[in-house]
């Protein structure tokens, strides 16, 4: 199994010349193609910090992070930017969508940024995306006309968009009613059947329960990283 | 990104906060129709000097006995003796350069018809003095060169003469009035010049022939001034100098300490010191246009700064999903350009309806210079650019995990 994410004593302080924060120690683990995981901890554990370095969104000050095969650790920004469009996609607690904007032209954002994608197909893409989030009567609409698991959705469609190799989900169903979230986890699980790595940074036991491996973090460093069977959701009620 | 992609995206955002762009906007808008405005102001006063030099006459060079000092003529004994009438007509002979030649006297006399009477300055002259002062008559006809250049007792009158002697209005022409002790008869009356650059009454004057002023009126053979036509605006600097050369040919020229008994002077000397005039006028309007413009920066600027504020998460957000700091820089310097561009392009249309107002009532021939249109608009871009760029650069610097967070 290829390793789509492997960090060896990844380490990562915090120093703003008075205070100096050790967020995270001596981190090791791989994630190779195709696993659905959660990482989960209580809040200072260390996750969030975790994911910024997973999403290479930040850097770590020690240790070697390598995506895919790429090497993070001396990347410029901008090598960081292309990286971050062309091999990951975000799903945030709070959707992060562009109000006022339409659904359809947000899950067309990341395209804005990749060359390779001609300006041409990126809204027949974008359509495809939002099919598959079985929202394309809503296309048109804005996320205030939405509900919160369908705005997850069209968050979900522009993470898929381009076909990433990874998909970093920041407490997914946080903001999402039961239904919702049974739902939200529903497609995610999918996607991961159909081969996407997807990495689930959570602290409900719910969320992490459904992850076949779940890592577990505590003031900065994995206390546990095992392998579980995860509960089906055949019984969920899917919310279209 | 594409520039589409950019147009789109500044567009929309600039819509939405409609009020908000249309304030800043108005900024730019009165900036550039400022400059606009007051370069066309400028440039049209500038013309209407112009235009007021070109009424005192066509190229002119004069001619005077003695030296021209700071506050006024300094005229050594026997100065007068310097100029003389075959002076004028060796000029008309010998000087290539120069069109026209008049000798003149002028004297300040008592003028009476019937129970008026008024004091003017009654001017000798011969011919070509109606071309080198651009002369016309407004009614009757100018003295023929055989009357100007003879004894004839024939006259012109200006306007003012004309009202102050004939304040019934009544038909001038082929009356005879009395000028100092000599009758003569009116010939024309000279359309109206108006005042000169220095308030004085141009149509307060009566025109003669130079001999009958001289002998009639005054019994001397001295002149007190030529005046000269250039043959273009080019040859004056040329013709300036021919004619020196001639005076300084002439006997007895050069006083016994060394200095020139006469000087040349030009109206075009003139015309460049209201030239400087009005120059002063339009660098310091322009300046003040300048001001308004760059205040309408800063509320670019300004704005811009509150539109990064509100849009934190937005720049996390494009950042994440692959954005690198110079696609979000360039974003919103897009943004700001689009806001002074089309400033720019209103205050110009602005500035020159602005024009056009001021030209109608001032009188003035009001003219927008391609010049000024392309200098206010590309003013106008370096605004976007200048005051856009700190915003821009703020909003590219933010780390995308804490933009992310930004509540």
């Amino acid at each position: 199994m290829k390793p789509v994410i492997q960090a060896e004593n990844l380490g990562r302080v915090f120093d703003n010349g008075t205070v100096r924060v050790e967020a995270l120690k001596d981190v090791n683990f791989t994630i190779g193609t195709g696993e659905l995981v959660a990482i989960t901890g209580s809040s200072g554990s260390g996750k969030s910090t975790l994911l910024g370095i997973l999403g290479c969104l930040d850097r770590p000050t020690s240790g070697k992070y390598i995506l895919d095969g790429v090497a993070v650790a001396g990347m410029q920004n901008r090598e960081l930017a292309a990286l971050r469009n062309r091999k990951i996609g975000f799903v945030f607690q709070s959707f992060q969508l562009l109000q006022r904007t339409s659904a359809l032209d947000n899950v067309e954002l990341p395209m804005l940024y990749n060359p390779s994608i001609p300006e041409g197909s990126r809204k027949k893409l974008a359509m495809e995306a939002l099919d598959r989030m079985g929202l394309s009567d809503r296309a048109l609409h804005k996320p205030s006309e939405l509900s919160g698991g369908q705005q997850q959705r069209v968050a979900i469609a522009r993470a898929l968009v381009s076909n990433p190799k990874l998909i970093l989900a920041d407490e997914p169903t946080g903001n999402l009613d039961s239904e919702s979230t049974a739902s939200v986890m529903e497609i995610l699980s999918g996607l991961n059947k159909s081969g996407t790595t997807v990495v689930i940074v959570t602290h409900e036991p719910d969320v992490a329960a459904r992850c076949r491996r779940v890592i577990s973090l505590r003031d900065g460093h994995i206390i546990t990283d095992q392998i579980q069977e995860p509960k089906n959701f055949a019984d969920a009620i899917r919310v279209t | 990104m594409t520039i589409k992609d950019l147009v789109k995206i500044s567009t929309t955002s600039l819509i939405r906060n409609g009020v908000r762009s249309w304030l800043t906007v108005l900024g730019v808008i009165i900036g550039v129709a400022s400059v606009i405005a007051m370069q066309a102001i400028g440039n049209g006063s500038d013309e209407s000097i112009k235009k007021e030099v070109r009424s005192m006459g066509v190229n002119v060079i004069m001619i005077f006995p003695g030296t021209f000092r700071m506050g006024g003529v300094a005229q050594s004994a026997g100065s007068m003796s310097v100029l003389e009438v075959e002076d004028a007509e060796k000029i008309k002979e010998t000087v290539k350069t120069v069109v026209a030649v008049s000798p003149i006297v002028q004297s300040g006399q008592q003028i009476v018809y019937q129970t008026n009477n008024w004091r003017s300055n009654v001017t000798g002259i011969w011919a070509d003095y109606f071309t080198i002062k651009a002369y016309k008559v407004s009614s009757g006809r100018l003295l023929t060169e055989r009357e100007a250049n003879g004894m004839s007792k024939n006259c012109l009158i200006g306007k003012t003469v004309y009202k102050k002697l004939f304040p019934a209005g009544s038909n001038p022409i082929g009356e005879t009035i009395r000028v100092g002790t000599v009758p003569m008869k009116i010939v024309g009356i000279l359309e109206a010049k108006g005042s000169g650059t220095f308030g004085q009454d141009q149509d307060d004057i009566i025109l003669a022939p130079l001999k009958t002023v001289q002998k009639r009126l005054l019994a001397t053979t001295f002149i007190q001034q030529i005046q000269v036509s250039a043959k273009s605006e080019a040859k004056m600097t040329q013709a300036m100098a021919d004619i020196r050369a001639y005076m300084l040919s002439k006997p007895n020229i050069i006083s016994s300490d060394g200095e020139e008994r006469f000087s040349i002077r030009s109206q075009s000397e003139l015309s460049s010191m209201l030239g400087s005039i009005s120059k002063v006028m339009i660098l310091l309007l322009s300046s003040i246009a300048a001001i308004s413009l760059l205040v309408g920066g800063i509320g670019i600027m300004n704005i811009m700064l509150v539109s990064v504020t509100e849009r934190t998460r937005e720049i996390g957000l494009r950042m994440a999903l692959g954005a690198t700091d110079r696609d979000v820089k360039i974003q919103f310097l897009a943004e700001s350009i689009m806001l002074s561009v089309w400033g720019g392009i209103l205050g110009i249309i602005f500035g020159y309806l602005i024009s056009l107002l001021a030209g109608s009532i001032l009188n003035w021939p009001v003219t927008v210079s391609s010049s000024s249109i392309l200098l206010a608009f590309t003013f106008s871009a370096v605004v976007g650019i200048f005051f856009g760029y700190y915003p821009a650069k703020k909003a590219s610097e933010l780390d995308p995990i804490e933009a992310l967070r930004y509540e």
